[in-house]
């Protein structure tokens, strides 16, 4: 009884002097959200801590946070997302203080263009993406070679100025480049069919790794890359971007113009204009400059948008036109001029350094018209429509002037053309696409969607894939539940599609069409969960597929540049992936690490078989290949460790590893990347003057040699391993009142001679040497009258 | 006043390009006939003349009349010899595709500084030398070939296009021809 008593007067005893020394009640809450600064998607499980109160809480799904209970006071708040800059803010709370906060991005991994794969295909949440505008300088090479530092990317190039994205071992086909939200349809079979985008239209661009059919159809089994234009503005004004570029290999010299603007009297309209020039020479190796690998390229686009809260609609047009110089010495006819030029160590025909593209070389365009509308439907639902329109011509300029007997199928031709192609293909696709975006209560999100693609392609010249019509559709759902306690992360999406596609071909006099019907169902399973204080750990299940390519049904001859004869089979059926990845990623105070394994089963792999017997034909003999099934399985592990070793100076270390296996004959599978690191150190100086943000950064690439290949499938050894060593140095400059960014990149700085596996021309030249680019970026924008 | 100039610009840009739309005009249902390259040599023709006229002459064929298709050549002869003899030999290539036989071993004869035809003898006791010129150069329309021991082995030979870099050797230039023909000498 007495303690009772006694406990009592304590406790009230101390409340009271509590309330004395507080001098109010701890009633008060801080509340608001947390927002992705660069495209204003609300970020989930990000953390919002007070470290003096030893308290914290995590956003929902909507971005969302709420601490209460909180004595009023000033304190300092540490916001935290996994990729972003923690956000260190001291607030004055009392009452109902609302704050919203807007996480940036890793700077350091801005700088080495590291465009970071996203953790999930199918989820809409966000995790802190990396656009170009942040990024300084900006590096304005084609999207394949700009991609290529992402760990689990690697490049299929032919020269400097073509290169294919390969992510996970997979390309081509089997992944699929977005456009400005328009999957980009031109030729992609093409082992020398670059994407035809303008990297100085890209503002954006993501890499989505693994299996990602649910949201992007058939094709999408390898990943994705999004690449997308800058939004446009948000405040009235006119605005603008001034982007000068140089490189010393090739003597390149680039521009790139934006002017947007925003109208202040009708504040729902917005436009752009976008444009760049690039204009390059001979690529050097290190002992000889490659003949005719010149490059030209005029691009430009135009964006209009009229914005509402409630619903809104934009039209864009892009054009991309170009001239590629296809390395002279790659022009071989049989295989003996291929043993030759792989003998020789170095190619047969010199040249000097000059702009001029002949013959053989590539001219390509690329037209985009794309119209998009969208509708809130509610509070929480969103309508998007979105239509597409492409067209691609690639015409193929062969060395010898071969002007094959051409009909003229009323093809406009400029006056005074001379040349006419070997080789033209045009293909014309429509893409339309309604998508319906929802939430529902606070934690289930997702979309569902109807999609429709109509596809044309004609040739002229030479035949190497036919004429066909193509048309799909596809209807996909896929949802996210987040549970917020338990700090976990579920989704799952499926999708079917159905493609119907009818061949015109010339067979013993007569034409004749058949049909191809193709269908496959897509699916992903997975999760995301934070464990404990430093780890996320993700887990996704997915099922992918793609249709037979045109080549690999009814190719059937010589591979120019390849000494290779070519069948293909009309027999083939789909391909068909299943895949599980996991990642772990972790992070605290100074150190990151980031672990991706993953593990793809491809049923009815599309391969070349080498045939038993080689092609006999006036031009010699050759190896022959068919295009075959067989089951493959592709395991590997993309690694990233980032250590701060000391304030400002940080070290970076990522490993991209693959083992790639043709089930059946239980031999490696042809054209994988092989293993390779990279080891960068870079160290960030304080803003001094009118310096803000100046850095310095060294790397060391190193490429293993890449012996896991299968017999019989080459001609010549893959090529020794190699290490290159890169330079980065940057800044941001302020002259008077204008800001501007500059860097300088160097790539090979001590101009070692090495050939890629997955370079074309690995058999008749070494890679380029030392390359020192010059970058400047100067913005610019003017404020318009008040509206009146 | 700025920014209804930019308004202007736009507008214009706009108007430009949207009739600047690119179209494919061809007929999908309607590709075009398979037409084949106009200089593909279809058939090699070796014809031999003995020197001392003991022998009768006589000809070796290869024949592809697909060209560089996936079709299988359907002439492929061997040539066979005689051992210790001398032999006057002409080339003889000709596109049979059209119905009269094109002969582009005129047209290899007329640009004679741009061509070359390389022969290599593996195994065989043979010896072949060429015995025509361009004027600075050998050709190699024609050969004499000069037979000693019996024996086996082969022939290929290659034509080689060398447009501006022709230098006497087989090595630079592109193949647009290239066979090797099993060799009897008995």
């Amino acid at each position: 009884m007495r303690q009772i008593i006694f406990k009592s007067l304590v406790l009230t005893l101390s409340l009271l002097l509590v309330r004395e020394v507080s001098g109010q009640d701890c009633n008060a809450s801080l509340s608001g959200r947390i927002i992705d600064e660069h495209d204003q998607q609300p970020l989930s499980l990000a953390n919002i801590f007070i470290p003096s109160l030893n308290r914290g809480t995590t956003s929902d799904t909507l971005g969302y946070y709420f601490l209460d209970k909180l004595c009023p006071g000033t304190y300092v708040v540490q916001v935290t997302h996994l990729g972003c800059e923690p956000i260190t803010d001291t607030l004055s709370i009392s009452g109902n203080t609302k704050k919203d906060f807007f996480p940036e991005h890793h700077v350091e991994e801005l700088r080495l263009f590291s465009v970071e794969a996203e953790l999930e295909a199918e989820i809409s949440s966000a995790i802190c993406q990396f656009p170009f505008e942040k990024m300084r300088p900006l590096n304005f090479q084609s999207i394949g070679k700009m991609v290529e530092d992402v760990k689990g990317v690697t490049a299929l190039s032919t020269g400097a100025h073509i290169s294919k994205p390969v992510i996970n071992g997979l390309h081509s086909n089997r992944i699929v480049v977005m456009n400005n939200e328009i999957r980009q349809e031109g030729q992609q079979w093409g082992s020398e069919h670059g994407p035809e985008i303008d990297p100085f239209m890209a503002d954006n661009i993501t890499v989505i790794k693994g299996a990602a059919g649910v949201r992007y159809g058939p094709e999408a089994m390898g990943g994705v890359i999004l690449i997308e234009p800058k939004p446009l503005p948000d405040s009235a004004g006119i605005g603008g971007r001034l982007n000068l570029a140089g490189d010393s290999n090739g003597r390149k010299g680039a521009t790139g113009f934006m002017l947007e603007g925003k109208s202040g009297k009708i504040p729902a309209l917005s436009m752009r204009v976008q444009g760049s020039v690039t204009k390059s020479g001979n690529t050097k190796a290190p002992d000889y400059y490659l003949k005719n690998t010149g490059n030209e390229e005029l691009n430009f686009s135009l964006t209009a948008g009229y914005n509402t809260k409630k619903a809104g609609a934009e039209v864009y047009y892009s054009q991309f036109n170009s001239n590629v110089g296809i390395f002279a010495g790659a022009h071989i006819e049989n295989l003996s001029d291929l043993q030759n030029a792989f003998n020789a160590g170095a190619p047969l025909d010199t040249a000097d350094f000059t702009y001029e593209i002949e013959a053989p070389y590539q001219h390509i365009e690329h037209e985009l018209t794309k119209v998009k509308s969208y509708l809130n439907t509610g509070k929480n639902s969103k309508l998007i429509f979105t239509f597409g329109r492409q067209y691609n011509l690639r015409e193929e300029f062969d060395a010898h002037g071969a002007e094959e007997g051409r009909e003229d199928h009323g093809h406009e031709e400029e006056e005074g053309e001379e040349e006419h192609p070997a080789l033209e293909f045009e293909l014309t696709t429509h893409t339309a696409e309604l998508l319906l975006e929802h939430k529902w209560k606070k934690s289930l999100s997702g979309s569902v969607g109807v999609t429709g693609i109509s596809q044309k392609n004609t040739y002229e010249g030479r035949f190497f894939i036919p004429n066909y019509k193509k048309q799909g559709l596809g209807v996909f759902l896929f949802e996210q539940y987040v549970f917020d306690k338990q700090k976990l992360t579920l989704e799952a999406g499926i999708r079917g599609d159905y493609i119907y596609q009818q061949v015109f071909m010339w067979k013993d006099e007569v034409i004749i069409s058949p049909v191809h019907e193709f269908n496959g169902l897509s699916g992903s399973l997975g999760g995301l969960k934070r464990l404990g204080k430093y780890f996320d750990w993700r887990l996704s299940l997915s099922a992918a597929w793609r249709p037979p390519s045109l080549n690999e049904l009814y190719s059937d001859g010589l591979h120019h540049g390849a000494a290779a004869y070519e069948r293909g089979d009309a027999e083939l059926t789909t391909e068909k992936l299943r895949g599980i990845t996991s990642q772990l990623i972790f992070e605290r105070k100074k150190l990151d690490v980031d672990v991706e394994v993953y593990h793809n089963y491809i049923k009815d792999f599309i391969y070349l078989q080498p045939e038993s017997q080689p092609a006999v034909t006036v031009r010699g003999v050759f190896p022959a290949f068919r295009f075959s099934q067989t089951n493959a399985a592709l395991t590997g592990l993309n690694a990233s460790v980032g250590y701060e070793i000391k304030e400002r100076l940080k070290f970076k270390s990522t490993a991209t590893l693959l083992r790639a296996r043709n089930l059946e004959t239980n031999e490696y599978l042809v054209m994988m990347p092989s293993d390779r690191f990279r080891n960068t150190l870079t160290y960030e100086f304080k803003d001094k003057g009118r310096l803000g943000k100046p850095y310095v950064s060294v790397s060391v690439s190193s490429v293993f040699k890449q012996w896991r290949v299968p017999q019989n499938s080459d001609y010549v050894e893959p090529p020794d391993e190699y290490h290159l060593v890169g330079l980065n140095a940057g800044s941001s400059i302020r002259v008077g009142k204008q800001k501007m960014d500059v860097g300088i990149y160097v790539t090979n700085l001590f101009n070692t001679s090495y050939r890629e596996y997955m370079s074309r021309l690995r058999y008749f030249t070494d890679e380029p040497g030392r390359n020192i680019s010059f970058r400047l970026s100067i913005p610019f924008h003017s404020k318009s009258q008040p509206a009146k | 006043m700025k920014q209804l100039f930019a308004l202007i610009l736009l507008v214009f840009a706009f108007g430009m390009t949207l009739t600047s739309c690119k179209k494919d005009h061809d007929d999908v249902f309607n590709p075009p006939r398979p037409v084949n390259d106009e200089e593909i040599i279809t058939t090699v023709q070796l014809n031999f003349t003995d020197v001392t006229g003991n022998q009768n002459p006589f000809s070796v064929i290869f024949r592809d009349p697909d060209g560089v298709g996936g079709d299988e050549p359907v002439r492929f002869d061997t040539i066979r010899l005689q051992s210790n003899s001398t032999y006057e030999v002409q080339i003889l290539l000709l596109n049979e595709t059209e119905q009269l036989a094109e002969n582009l071993s005129e047209e290899v004869l007329e640009e004679g500084d741009e061509h070359l035809l390389c022969y290599t003898v593996s195994q065989a006791d043979l010896t072949i030398t060429r015995t025509d010129s361009d004027g600075q150069f050998e050709i190699g329309l024609s050969t004499e070939w000069v037979t000693q021991n019996p024996g086996s082995g082969s022939v290929k030979i290659a034509l080689k296009h060398q447009p501006g870099e022709k230098d006497g050797t087989c090595e630079p230039g592109g193949t647009d021809m290239e066979l090797e023909f099993v060799t009897i000498i008995q």
